[in-house]
């Protein structure tokens, strides 16, 4: 009889942590809706909303076609398909490592497909999915090479985060040398891939992302519960009926593959993946998967990054050197944090 | 040989290990002699003998001639360079008694960057000796941070947190460097070629200018390897041995950051000719920093001199900058390090 | 109740790498009774629990649960039937009693099944029994080493398993708190007929607590049965190296060892 009542306790406690997630996910919802209106609206100069609806629904509207459809409206989507690129891969990859250190932008992985991008669009004038594809392949063989050389009787995550660190400098300075090598030095281009930016992007760019995000970000979602039991150990997780070492692959996969997709299209858009997991954990709490909270929180990370970059700034910074120089700090916060309480994510 | 030498050097090495490794260090100073004539031999343009000589002896006449000439000034200099890369990374290692610090893993080499950067944008530095001064403050700076930063909660400094601490500056302070070049053409360019870090453009005058900061930092790095030895067996014993820890540490420090910043501002940072050298020098002689220091010093020379070489042969017609080649040497050095290494968690 | 299940170690050898920790061992865990693994550090007590439970690959031979190969089993079956609790498992920063205890159910759940009464169920009496469900709602990080340990075996219980194994369930505890712990699984033991095999460090506490004993050394089994007949002065002495007195406890009547080391001996 007690049981019986206490199961509604139990019930009615499960019931409130599902829905102060929902309200977590809908109040990110809207930031992200807020940033993306922002970025539409208000640049150099001020555009009204019943104009930007009207330029949304196809209509020629003399003075906003232009800065709106053309300028605006690439950017603002790639800002928010990117984002959630980078918050829901980065974010995998520190559950299943269980490191927050162990984003991809801090092992390589971003660098790897930055590289291979840089390689494709530089040195072999290639464009489109192509480059995308050759970047996840780079993304995912540095991956598979940082695990492999990680491995000694398992893996342990301060080997994989050094390991790749070495990695991740060895692939910085072929990007380096592939863009000292450009037949045209320009600056703005060189930044792209090195830190990453939303300039000059074109709406059927975005193409490529929205579909990575739509096929692996699923893959990710179908696989919620497992990151959540891989979160409690690999022997929990296992002793739960998870299959450690497919998850991994998968997850793996999955999160490479739409960051690399991401980074083929921008750039890796500095520590918006190192950041967007802890801040989701931060305003989230554990109340259940960290999945779409942190793919919102990476969108609007690019977004507000880009909109500072462009316009709140005295001179005009492409996204990459915003959230580079905001998420530094953060990272340094985090070493100590993480070793004072010895905790994970 | 035997290289389980006491740590603190206080009892006497017996006569034939100190034969030994006086020989390795003169068989290591004929290497870097070689290599040295190598790099003035050896170049993106091949040269005849007659001309090598004829330039070493102070002809410029022929394009031959004159190529071989200004090799002789960025041999020297890349020399230099390496010797107080070499030894900054053994002195950065003993003193943090950690086998990862470099100044380039550290962030050192950025943090010296961004000042010279700082100093030209904004306070309109143009004497080149101002550079060296600037470029050794921000290295010593971001240094204390980095350390500071990897060394606080529990622990002390363990390898992962400085490592990250370090990629942590290193990405901060180059997204700062790029704010700040962003809007200035004028010194993005110079500031492009200074980042991949090469020995290039060297020049006599230019080896003037940094050679009094590197000669101080030899002469500081070198005095200090007693100390260096003590601080080895952790602060408690060695101020158990009666000796000043914090001194010992600043003097060592001080030495290190004289030498790391005076060759970034010089030739751009170079990354991990300071992780290697200390390493490949303990396999030689052991951990008696007396000969570490002087090892380091002529095997970072030689390193350093023999990846100039690489860069300029591999990819010729042109050339690969120094710092490109020993990040492709180093890196997998690096990666072996860690993976040798039991390395402590988080 | 009369438990319808069984474990058994079929010529089982596993470990690390190349490192053979375990060397063709046999063992039947008797069902529906507490069973604890003693041994020296290094023989091979975890990497048995662990190969029993498939965290490790068997290099040779097979562990049979219920007649099927664990290693061959879908692991979301098997961790229906044998629940699992490492020796250091991570608690997720700030997560809430319920929430993890409501984590056992995962083997129960498919990629879309909706949470049912019977979820609520298991956690709530998972919850209860471990006396910890006025600790629901407090963060997991906030609770003392005793309290999150019988939180973690309340997750075990909420995944509704007959067998049970534990690795090393008291090591860092206060010795009051390895008391409750042990406690608390007899009471599971006792009251719902759980199997249990733990790994455990203390040679009298495990005399005490288990109805069978298993003494390992060099990765083999070295004696198995009643506390009474394992633990010997003769098996104390290969199995850790140590000349020991036994004698009967006072208290429960069960063996009690008392090592014999190089000084301050009296009456000998």
């Amino acid at each position: 009889m007690t049981t019986i009542s206490f199961a509604y306790t139990v019930a009615a406690g499960r019931l409130a942590r599902v829905r102060q997630w929902r309200r977590v996910v809908v109040a990110l919802m809207l930031l992200v809706l807020a940033g993306f209106a922002l970025t539409l609206m208000l640049g150099q100069s001020f555009t009204p909303p019943d104009e930007v609806l009207r330029v949304l629904a196809g209509k020629d509207v003399p003075g906003a076609s232009f800065t709106v459809g053309q300028l605006r409206l690439p950017r603002a989507v790639m800002a928010v398909l990117v984002g959630m690129c980078f918050g829901m891969g980065g974010v995998a990859f520190q559950i299943m490592l269980r490191n927050p250190l162990a984003s991809p932008d801090i092992i390589g992985v971003s660098s790897g497909a930055s590289a291979a991008a840089v390689f494709c669009v530089v040195v072999l004038s290639m464009d489109g999915a192509a480059v995308a594809g050759i970047s996840v392949v780079a993304g995912l063989a540095v991956a598979l090479i940082v695990y492999g050389l990680s491995f000694r009787n398992g893996v342990a995550g301060t080997r994989l985060i050094l390991v790749g660190i070495g990695v991740a400098a060895m692939i910085d300075s072929f990007i380096a040398f592939v863009l000292s090598r450009a037949p045209s030095w320009d600056l703005q281009e060189a930044l792209r891939w090195i830190t990453g930016s939303v300039n000059g992007v074109k709406l059927d760019q975005a193409l490529p992302v929205l579909v990575a995000l739509a096929v692996f970000g699923g893959l990710l979602l179908s696989r919620t519960r497992d990151l959540e039991a891989l979160r409690m150990g690999d022997d929990t997780a296992a002793a739960l009926g998870v299959r450690v070492g497919t998850t991994r692959i998968v997850v793996m996969l999955a999160s490479v593959g739409m960051i690399a997709v991401a980074t083929a299209a921008t750039g890796p858009v500095m520590f918006v993946a190192f950041l967007s997991g802890p801040i989701a954990a931060r305003i989230l709490g554990p109340k259940g998967s960290l999945l779409i909270p942190s793919a919102l929180v990476g969108a609007v990370l690019v977004l507000g990054g880009d909109y500072i970059g462009q316009f709140v700034l005295p001179h005009r910074y492409p996204v990459g050197v915003v959230t580079g120089a905001l998420g530094a700090p953060y990272l340094l916060y985090l070493i100590i944090r993480v070793n004072r309480a010895g905790g994970s994510l | 040989m035997s290289t389980a030498t006491n740590p603190v050097g206080t009892r006497p090495t017996s006569g034939r290990v100190q034969l030994f490794r006086t020989g390795g260090l003169a068989l290591l100073g004929v290497t870097l002699l070689g290599l040295c004539f190598l790099s003035v031999a050896v170049g993106t343009r091949s040269v005849a003998w007659s001309d090598i000589w004829a330039a070493l002896s102070g002809q410029t006449e022929t394009i031959a001639q004159a190529a071989v000439a200004v090799r002789i000034p960025r041999t020297i200099f890349a020399a230099l360079v390496g010797a107080a890369l070499g030894l900054s990374g053994t002195i950065m290692q003993g003193v943090t008694r950690n086998p990862l610090a470099d100044p380039g893993i550290l962030g050192v080499n950025t943090g010296a960057a961004l000042a010279v950067v700082i100093g030209l944008a904004w306070f309109g530095m143009t004497m080149a000796h101002t550079f060296v001064w600037t470029a050794i403050l921000g290295a010593g700076v971001t240094a204390v941070f980095v350390y500071t930063i990897g060394s606080l909660g529990r622990g002390g400094a363990t390898p992962l947190k400085l490592a990250l601490a370090g990629a942590a500056t290193s990405v901060a302070f180059s997204c700062f460097t790029i704010a700040v070049i962003l809007p200035r053409n004028d010194i993005a360019g110079g500031f492009r070629s200074w980042q991949i870090g090469g020995v290039g453009g060297a020049t006599f005058d230019g080896i003037r200018l940094v050679l009094p900061f590197l000669l101080a930092g030899f002469v500081i790095s070198l005095l200090s390897a007693r100390k260096l030895n003590s601080l080895a067996l952790g602060d408690d014993l060695a101020a158990g041995l009666g000796e000043n820890v914090a001194l010992a540490r600043g003097m060592a420090a001080l030495g290190a950051i004289l030498l790391c910043g005076a060759a970034t501002a010089a030739c751009g940072p170079i990354g991990f000719v300071g992780l290697m050298v200390p390493h490949l020098c303990r396999l030689l002689v052991g951990v008696d920093h007396r000969w570490l220091l002087p090892y380091a010093a002529f095997s970072g020379a030689g390193l350093l001199i023999l990846a100039d070489v690489v860069g300029r042969i591999i990819a010729r017609p042109s050339e690969l900058a120094v710092g490109i080649v020993t990040a492709f040497i180093g890196a997998p050095f690096f990666i072996w390090i860690v993976r040798r290494q039991r390395v402590r968690e988080l | 109740m009369t438990p319808s299940h069984s474990l058994v170690a079929e010529n089982l050898s596993a470990g690390y790498g190349d490192s053979v920790i375990l060397n063709g061992l046999d063992l039947e865990v008797p069902p529906g009774k507490i069973t604890a693994i003693v041994g020296a550090n290094g023989c091979g007590k975890s990497t048995l629990l662990r190969t029993m439970s498939r965290l490790l690959p068997a290099t040779q031979g097979r562990v049979l649960l219920n007649g099927k190969s664990v290693h061959r089993s879908p692991t979301r079956e098997l961790a229906r039937k044998l629940g699992l609790l490492p020796q250091s498992p991570i608690a997720p920063e700030g997560i809430t009693v319920a929430d993890l205890v409501s984590r056992g159910r995962h083997p129960h759940h498919g990629l879309m099944s909706r949470w049912t009464r019977h979820d609520d169920e298991a956690v709530a009496q998972a919850l209860e029994v471990t006396k910890t469900a006025d600790l629901s709602e407090r963060a997991v990080d906030e609770l003392s080493g005793g309290q999150r340990q019988r939180v973690w075996i309340a997750m075990a219980l909420a995944q509704e398993t007959e067998l049970l194994l534990l690795d090393e369930p008291t090591t860092f505890l206060d010795v009051s708190h390895q008391i409750e712990v042990l406690d608390l699984l007899t009471d599971l033991n006792h009251s719902r007929g759980i199997t249990i095999v733990m790994v455990l460090h203390d040679l009298n506490l495990a005399a005490r607590y288990a109805d069978c004993l298993v003494a390992m050394a060099n990765g083999r089994l070295h004696a198995y049965g009643n506390p009474e007949d394992v633990m010997t002065e003769a098996n104390v002495e290969t199995v850790f190296g140590l000349r020991s007195r036994v004698i009967p406890d006072p208290v429960s009547g069960k063996p009690l060892v008392l090592p014999i080391g190089r000084h301050r001996l009296s009456g000998l």
